[in-house]
């Protein structure tokens, strides 16, 4: 039995009482008390000293009925970015005709709440039969996908002597994409051959290119009549819009590593973040950005895209990325197909220029607009990192290995 | 002494002023309860001002403090006079600690307050408390001690609320470059302080606490041997029990209402011997000198004595039983109105002695005893032979030999003497030529005369200003104050008949007015103290002769006398029950427990053998009698308790099953709750007031969305509101995405 199970009594399923370090001096306390009523037979101290062990009993009992008819929902995001503070609302309810509950704390666990740095919701007060929102935060210190399994509701109310806890089943799959920094120099190239669609758009932007000019339909909106064009004619003549073509950005990030040594661990992880990072700021310029990662499953192609979707597909596949993955970039290079990158921009990140051996880098460079090759030294350049990378980040191992380590032990 | 503005986030998030106003009682109240314990205006003052001054700063939204460096430089001089005060011996190691505790307490009162000093203060505070506890168990103390109590568990509670708000407030991921804004948490955590909740709690945990702390006081085992020797430093001298007068010592007396013994026959010869004036007699003095009476050495001391005699078997109906509880005041004197030949005690253990002067004296075991138990079988006149006898024998055998004590242990003025022999003249004459036993009546009839003249001639006052103390207490009383209290008479009684060859000695103890029995109890205060004088004869041994005029009963009552009663009452009952519970009371209670239990199982056999005998009564012959009418009227009272109570929880609990909070619901049909909010906010659901079906008519009209689909969706909210939790997952998927589509097409009007 581990110490954490010895210090703690399960007395009943789903509640448990841990004797805090107050309450442990606070019996020390009682129990010289009690000798020295022993000692001295002076009868207001055999009353002081009982009265003593009555506050610790009540202590517990009070904390047990404070978390006793408890309700609890949780708004948490779903994906959130590694290293940053995500706020998390829980909604307690008070289930009970009469009685508020006090000094309630509110913190994840069971599963991979170990990974997550909490700051614990607090509510003071729940009077009966309200409902409160109390706030949280976390931050994941891992990217990847974690199973968080519930919540422990516990108090130290009455006098902090006794805590009483409860776990409220509530499972939550959090994926945490890897942590985003700051580009230093201006990696996207412009200037794609083909800036905008080959037919009019039907509706017009702000950033639409001119068309052309044509006759006005009945149904056209009026606004868009040429008025200077117009003039002298005997039928009035509106602008043709088209959309513009934005650029595309390939990724393809080479993640073939063992996880045989911290440095080679720490290589790829930061490549996985600079990728991350590439991905966030390409869609916010307007770019349709694809990757090309290699999984456990072996390689993943997202072809390129916009739009939230995209953006969410994208940084799931880096979140998901194995930490031993055998997948060679010559591999991947076979995967990219040529066409789409006709247009694109192609960037390969590689943890060093001698995984580039073998891979048909020169055909890439033929078949691209543009492309980039960067190796994790050559990042210091252009990337900062975020700056609370390794402060407790640890070594990632899959969710069903960690399991199975679990079971075997 | 700077002064610092509380910040908004201690304000806002700790509550700090609700913490340290309390806090700041509890401190007073602990120091000043002890230094009001042991009597010490310094601490009482320091304290005082301490709290006060940060009373002033709390009220005002500041905190004073002073530097650091001051303040452990007190922390050092608090701990030098700790070690004067252990080193000296001046004062116990008890009151030495708590004097370093109370001057802790002030330190920390003058330092920055951070969570950690206020718990420091909290135990500091308690362990204070606990001190006084050792040093006084007055029921004043129990009383400050329960205030402080009520005012702790508050504390204690407010304090781990705000713990647990300062940890909210100060907690800061690595991530995060700040914590929070305290604006934000305080929204976070605490929208109105609980204060009402709180209280009820106090109540809750007081209850529980001084019900545990009741148990622990019975059940716990007592000890022999106990104490720390503290009672020793404060032997008050009570009238009745001290065990020397002074003449002209105090100026004025007051007599206080305070109740010291309690007296209750046992049997109907004892009854009558409280009927009239009961002396109960504590010491007995033989020497005067200088106004002031002493005990001659073999008083003091039974060593060297011979053995005293055992006494002769009275039988039952010659004796009186009496059963006393007395406050001890660490000297416990058994007190006796006649020669007692057996006493029991029955709450303490420790030595028993019968002095030659035919009292008992008691040394218990435990110096902290505060009440003695005691039963006494009394001689009662008229003496039989035997009793006599032995009176007789005992008074001869005896080394003091009171009978013969040379009349020079008196030392009396020879105006005095005058006086006597010229109010006696007459039967002092006729001694002269009287046979021995015609000389003890005559003795006797001389002390009655002096006792008559001085009753009749000198009045009663406690007002003893004009007392000269260069005079000798009993000159200055007969010849110039002419008023005085009992004990002046009683000297000059005693003086004037051992002056004149009658054998006599002062006695003090208690005279209690039989009358004012209450209950078949007779309580005895401190102003029934009083002094007599004990005249030997040879018929009846010592005689009790009272010179005192009657008036001094009345003495002491005011106006205020019924609360004082009650007051005295209850310290009475406190010193009785709580301080004098000992390992005897302890097995009383538990016997009494036993008993009633016994009893109540004792009822129920009975009670179940009498309804057995009625139901086969009425089974055999047909007869129904008031045993099975009542028993048969409980179990109906009981069934339909029962039913009661289960169709009230069945009805809540259908309640609960057909009901479903508004906000569950909503949270079962989200995007229906988004369309109406962004109806709401385009203003074109109505108003608030509005019933949900009323509103989504009006939206319908409003924004042109289907009604009937509408109608639909606010179906289904109502069936989960208000028909349970009925709804069908499919059906419920229906309507989200019925909503939806609506929400779309409210999405494409903009």
């Amino acid at each position: 039995m581990s110490k954490k199970n010895r210090s703690s009594r399960k007395l009943r399923s789903g509640y448990r009482f841990k004797v805090t370090g107050a309450g442990w001096a606070f019996l020390l306390l009682s129990v010289i008390l009690g000798l020295v009523a022993i000692k001295t037979q002076v009868p207001l101290l055999f009353i002081l000293f009982g009265g003593l062990m009555g506050v610790l009993h009540i202590s517990g009992v009070l904390a047990r009925r404070m978390i006793g008819k408890i309700s609890l929902t949780r708004q948490s995001p779903q994906r959130v970015w590694q290293n940053q503070a995500v706020h998390v609302a829980y909604y307690l309810s008070n289930d009970r005709r009469w009685g508020s509950c006090m000094g309630l704390r509110l913190e994840e666990v069971g599963g991979d709440a170990g990974q997550l740095e909490s700051a614990i919701g607090y509510c003071v007060n729940l009077p009966a039969g309200k409902t409160f929102r109390a706030g949280a935060r976390f931050a994941a210190h891992r990217r990847g996908r974690l199973k968080l399994h519930g919540v422990q509701i516990s108090t130290f109310f009455p006098f902090g002597l006794m805590r009483a806890i409860k776990f409220l089943p509530l499972p939550l799959d959090l994926v945490v994409w890897p942590a985003k920094g700051r580009l230093k120099a201006r990696l996207l190239k412009r200037g794609a051959t083909q800036a905008s669609r080959s037919e009019p758009s039907l509706t017009s932007g702000g950033q639409d290119e001119f068309f052309g000019l044509r006759e006005y339909r009945p149904d056209d909106n009026p606004r868009w009549i040429h008025w200077r064009r117009s003039a002298g004619r005997l039928t009035p003549v509106i602008r043709e819009m088209s959309h513009s073509v934005p650029d595309k950005l390939m990724i393809v990030l080479d993640t073939a590593a063992k996880r045989t040594s911290r440095n080679g661990f720490d290589k790829r992880e930061k490549l996985l973040r600079f990728a991350g990072t590439m991905v966030d700021h390409a869609l916010n310029q307007g770019y349709e950005v694809g990757l090309l990662v290699g999984s456990a499953d072996g390689p993943v192609l997202i072809q390129p895209g916009v739009g939230i979707a995209q953006h969410r597909d994208l940084l799931d596949a880096l979140a998901d990325v194995p930490c031993d993955s055998d997948t060679r970039l010559k591999e991947l290079c076979d995967m990219i197909p040529r066409p789409a990158i006709r247009n694109a921009q192609v960037m390969v990140l590689v943890k060093d220029r001698a995984a580039l051996s073998g891979a048909p880098i020169d055909e890439i460079r033929a078949c691209s607009r543009y492309l980039q090759v960067l190796s994790e030294p050559d990042l210091a350049e252009v990337f900062e990192d975020d700056p609370h990378v390794g402060e407790e980040e640890e070594d990632p191992e899959p969710n069903d290995q960690r399991e199975v380590t679990r079971a075997a032990s | 002494m700077p002064l610092r503005e509380f910040t908004s986030a201690e304000l806002l998030v700790t509550e700090r002023r609700r913490l340290e106003l309390p806090l700041l009682a509890l401190v007073w109240i602990a120091s000043t309860a002890f230094s009001l314990a042991e009597w010490n205006l310094f601490y009482l003052l320091a304290a005082s001002f301490g709290v006060g001054v940060n009373l002033l700063a709390v009220l005002a939204g500041k905190e004073i403090y002073l530097q650091r460096i001051f303040v452990n430089l007190a922390v050092v001089l608090s701990m030098a006079v700790l070690g004067l005060e252990f080193f000296s011996g001046r004062v116990s190691s008890t009151v030495a600690l708590a004097h370093f505790m109370i001057l802790i307490q002030l330190c920390k009162l003058f330092e920055q307050k951070r969570n950690r000093d206020y718990a420091q203060m909290l135990l500091l505070s308690l362990l204070v408390m606990i001190c006084g506890a050792i040093v006084t168990q007055a029921l004043w103390f129990v009383a400050t001690m329960l205030l402080y109590v009520i005012l702790l568990i508050y504390v204690g509670m407010v304090f781990t609320l705000k713990r647990g708000l300062d940890h909210t407030a100060s907690a800061r991921l690595t991530v995060e470059s700040s914590p929070l804004q305290p604006q934000r948490v305080a929204w976070n955590v605490s929208r109105r302080w609980p204060q009402r909740s709180l209280i009820r709690r106090v109540i809750v945990v007081l209850v529980a606490a001084l019900l545990t702390g009741l148990l622990m006081f019975i059940i716990t085992p007592r000890m022999e041997g106990g104490g720390f020797g503290l009672y020793d430093q404060q032997k008050v001298g009570m009238s009745g029990f001290s065990d020397g007068v002074r003449l002209g010592d105090v100026s004025e007396l007051y007599l206080s209402d305070a109740v010291v013994m309690r007296l209750e026959p046992l049997d109907e010869r004892a009854t009558r011997l409280a009927g009239g004036t009961l002396y109960l007699r504590g010491y007995s003095f033989d020497k005067y000198a200088h106004s002031q009476w002493t005990r001659s050495a073999a008083y003091q001391s039974t060593q060297g004595m011979r053995r005293i005699p055992t006494p002769p078997p009275v039988s039952g109906d010659r004796t009186a039983r009496m059963r006393v509880a007395m406050v001890s005041e660490l000297l416990p004197r058994i007190f006796t109105p006649y020669p007692t030949p057996s006493v029991d005690m029955l709450n303490s253990d420790g030595t028993n002695a019968l002095q030659p002067t035919m009292l008992h004296t008691h040394a218990p075991r435990n110096s902290v005893v505060g009440t003695v138990r005691y039963e006494f079988a009394t001689w009662t006149e008229p003496f039989t032979r035997d009793q006599r006898r032995y009176l007789r024998l005992f008074a001869h055998r005896s080394s003091m030999a009171m009978a013969i004590v040379p009349a020079a242990t008196v030392w009396v003025p020879r105006k005095v003497q005058k006086l006597a022999e010229t109010w006696c003249s007459d039967l002092l004459e006729a001694r002269q030529t009287a046979e021995p036993a015609e000389r003890s009546r005559l003795n006797l009839q001389i002390a009655r005369r002096i006792a008559g003249r001085l009753r009749s001639e000198y009045s009663y006052t406690l007002d003893l200003s004009s007392a000269d103390p260069d005079r000798d207490g009993l000159e200055d009383f007969l010849f110039h104050m002419r008023a005085g209290h009992c004990e002046y008479f009683a000297s000059a009684m005693t003086a004037m008949c051992r002056s004149l060859g009658v054998r006599a000695r002062l006695v003090t103890g208690f005279a209690v007015d039989g009358t004012s029995m209450e209950d078949g109890r007779l309580l005895v205060r401190q102003r029934d103290a009083h002094a007599w004088t004990e005249v030997f004869t040879r018929q009846r041994g010592w005689e009790i002769v009272d010179a005192t005029p009657g008036s001094y009963r009345q003495a002491g009552q005011g106006g205020l006398s019924g609360a004082s009663d009650i007051w005295q009452r209850i310290r009475f009952w406190w010193n009785d029950r709580i301080v004098g519970f000992d390992e005897f009371s302890r097995e009383q209670v538990g016997e009494w427990v036993a008993r009633q239990l016994w009893n109540l199982w004792g009822w129920l056999k009975a009670a179940a053998r009498s309804i057995a005998e009625s139901f086969s009564r009425l089974v055999i012959e047909g007869e129904v009698d008031a045993v099975l009418l009542w028993t048969v009227l409980a179990l109906a009272v009981l069934a339909v308790l029962i039913e009661m109570s289960v169709a009230r929880r069945s009805l809540r609990k259908r309640r609960q099953m057909q009901t479903l909070p508004t906000w569950k619901a909503w949270q079962k049909m989200p995007t229906f709750a988004r369309l109406i909010r962004r109806l709401d906010k385009k203003g074109l659901a109505g108003t608030p007031e509005q019933t949900l079906r009323r509103r989504v008519e009006t939206a319908a009209d409003r924004a042109e969305l289907p009604p009937e689909r509408l109608e639909a969706l606010v179906e289904v909210f109502y069936r989960l509101r208000w028909g349970g939790q009925n709804v069908p997952e499919r059906e419920l998927a229906r309507a989200e995405d019925s909503a939806k589509q609506m929400l779309r097409q409210l999405r494409r009007q903009r």
